[in-house]
């Protein structure tokens, strides 16, 4: 308990790293909300009061302290271009992402295992090999290339599918998948690995010699073993399928945060994207700690060092 | 390629054997052969019995109701050969769920009572630790405990002290002897150390390069050898057997399998070997009072002698 309340309070310093390094850049990069928000109209007198009203005439420094007395209060601005308050914003998107993610996440999971399992047991036949060249695509392929293939193919050639938006589940199928395969790649190899190393190791040979079956072995005496390493390194590829939200959202016209923020970036919306910022820090630095529980409820020997 | 060629050994009931030589000798292998644990490339011929009963072809599931049941296999290293997240009752009490299917808490309740047996203090408070959390010596004992389990009629005992501190290897090796008299239970362990195999067999069989080269009763064949790789072997002991300065060691080094030196597997490393010694490979005969056997051209001679040359 005391080891997440220690996590809990490093979670805070990262996220409030990443919002404050995102507050610098969105000021460093070039364009200016002033000029987005006035208008292509108007005129420069205009846009030095529009200037004035959003507090951007003010030192960085000053900029600064007033964000995070409102980032403490809860406050995290409002959206230029939508209105209403940034986080609202974020809110209204929360739930489309979040399918998405979820979904692909679980698809990863549950098909990463039998596709592992059957690659280990029959390491280096012909199962083996497509089980492995087939991760090895998900894994090196890009999204959005993978993203417009599979528009072509499944929407446009078979029409089996809608191409954009969303609505249906029939809508969540391709992004859910294109977004899949990236993780589902890194972990039928994962899984493979592990399962193969953990198989050679001197305590399965006892459980054989106990007279155990196979599946008794291969199921309870292989797989908390093998989950450790895998637990690691999947803790690690969450963050890219956070990034690949952002691409698969944009590529199937998904309305979720990914999109939400691309659009705030481009609009120089500057409140919308450090509510979204914010809110992946959490959510990665969230993951990253459930990986970490998980990790010791799986391991004993790291669950003592922790106390 | 052979790693072990022609080994034919007997263990009766309660009786405890030793099979003893050089790292590379086929000791472990042959243990592995003898529970059908050998990997699926290695190919094993002859004839196992237990009871009376072939066990050589039986096939994974045959093997698998012997394994445990009837055959019990203690390894080395007890620290690897635990399952390092499960905790040891977990692992002592599958043997009764799982090959039983006694239910949960009578297994537990028996695995807290196979402890106690082994002698681990506390056992009731100690079966929810972690392989981790236990001494060498201790868990030595727990994986003496799953194997005891079932009550096999055979224990095969791997260098069961090997890893571990000296203090302790004789604990556990009286630990064995005990469990042997009080179950009536046949012991083969295998080891490199003369030492360790005086204080528990009763009958020996030495291993040179896959093969058996000696056999006997432990102490006429300590006292008295008939191979001359046997007194290479007392040669290199630095306690009472001998009172020289200098440690002996048996020159050169155990023969790679692969290329196997023609005639006898020893005589590369003879201080005996004639010319026969090179072309001709030796038969395992009885010598002496007929109890005994070797693998020695000139076993005669050697027991005559007394010592090494």
């Amino acid at each position: 308990m005391q080891y997440v309340i220690r996590r809990l309070g490093h979670a805070v310093v990262v996220i409030f790293g990443a919002v404050s390094l995102m507050f610098v850049i969105l000021r460093l990069v070039p364009g200016d909300p002033a000029i987005v928000y006035a208008g292509p109209s108007a005129t420069p007198e205009q846009i030095d009061v529009v200037r004035g009203e959003l507090g951007l005439d003010q030192p960085l420094y000053v900029q600064y302290v007033s964000f995070l007395g409102d980032l403490v209060r809860g406050d995290l601005g409002e959206s230029l271009r939508l209105g209403g308050s940034a986080v609202s914003a974020v809110a209204d998107r929360l739930p489309a992402t979040g399918l998405l993610a979820l979904s692909a996440m679980g698809l990863a999971v549950l098909l990463s295992f039998p596709l592992g399992i059957a690659a280990a047991r029959r390491a280096r036949t012909a199962v083996d090999y497509s089980i492995s060249t087939f991760s090895l695509l998900g894994q090196s392929l890009p999204n959005f290339w993978l993203g417009l293939v599979a528009i072509l193919v499944f929407s446009r050639a078979l029409g089996l599918t809608p191409s954009s938006g969303w609505g249906t589940w029939q809508h969540l199928i391709l992004p859910a998948i294109v977004l899949s395969l990236p993780l589902l790649g890194v972990l039928v190899r994962l899984v493979r690995a592990g399962l193969i190393e953990v198989m050679g190791e001197p305590y399965i040979l006892t459980a054989r010699s106990k007279g155990l079956t196979g599946r008794v072995i291969l199921y309870r005496h292989a797989m908390k073993n093998m989950l450790i390493p895998v637990i690691t390194v999947a803790g690690l590829q969450l963050g890219q399928l956070l990034s690949g939200t952002v691409i698969v959202e944009v590529v199937f016209a998904w309305p979720g945060v990914g999109r939400l923020l691309i659009d705030a970036i481009s609009n120089r919306d500057f409140a919308v994207v450090q509510a979204v910022v914010m809110l992946a820090a959490f959510t990665f630095v969230m993951l990253n700690l459930i990986v970490d529980l998980l990790y010791g409820y799986l391991d004993p020997r790291v669950r003592l060092e922790a106390k | 390629m052979p790693a072990v060629d022609g080994v034919s050994m007997t263990v009766n009931r309660g009786e405890r054997v030793a099979v003893l030589g050089e790292s590379g000798s086929g000791k472990s292998a042959t243990a592995l052969a003898l529970m059908g644990l050998l990997p699926g490339s290695a190919d094993v011929s002859g004839s196992i019995l237990l009871d009376g009963e072939e066990l050589v072809g039986r096939g994974e599931a045959g093997m698998r109701s012997v394994r445990g049941e009837r055959l019990a296999l203690v390894f080395q290293d007890p620290l690897s050969a635990l399952n390092p997240v499960y905790t040891v009752g977990r692992q002592i009490s599958e043997m009764f769920s799982r090959r039983r299917g006694l239910p949960e808490r009578e297994a537990r309740r028996r695995a807290v009572e196979l402890m106690e047996r082994v002698r681990i203090p506390h056992a009731a408070a100690r079966i929810d630790d972690y392989p981790h959390q236990f001494s060498g010596g201790m868990r030595q004992r727990v994986v003496i405990a799953m194997a005891l389990a079932l009550s096999p009629s055979l224990l095969i005992a791997d260098e069961p002290t090997t890893a571990l501190d000296v203090t302790v290897q004789a604990q556990i090796l009286a630990l064995l002897r005990q469990l042997s008299d009080e179950e009536d239970m046949a012991l083969i362990l295998i080891s490199h150390d003369l030492g360790v195999v005086a204080s528990v067999a009763q009958r020996v069989y030495v291993m040179y390069g896959g093969q058996i080269v000696e056999h006997g009763a432990t102490q006429p064949v300590y006292d008295r050898n008939a191979h001359p790789y046997t007194a290479g072997l007392m040669a290199s002991l630095p306690d009472q057997y001998s009172r020289r300065e200098r440690l002996v060691a048996v020159p050169g080094s155990p023969p790679d399998p692969r290329a196997l030196p023609a005639g006898c597997r020893f005589h590369p490393r003879c201080g005996w070997a004639e010319s026969l010694c090179e072309t001709t490979p030796p038969e395992l005969l009885p010598v002496d009072d007929g109890h005994r056997r070797s693998r020695c051209h000139f076993s005669d001679r050697v027991l005559q002698a007394g010592s090494p040359r």
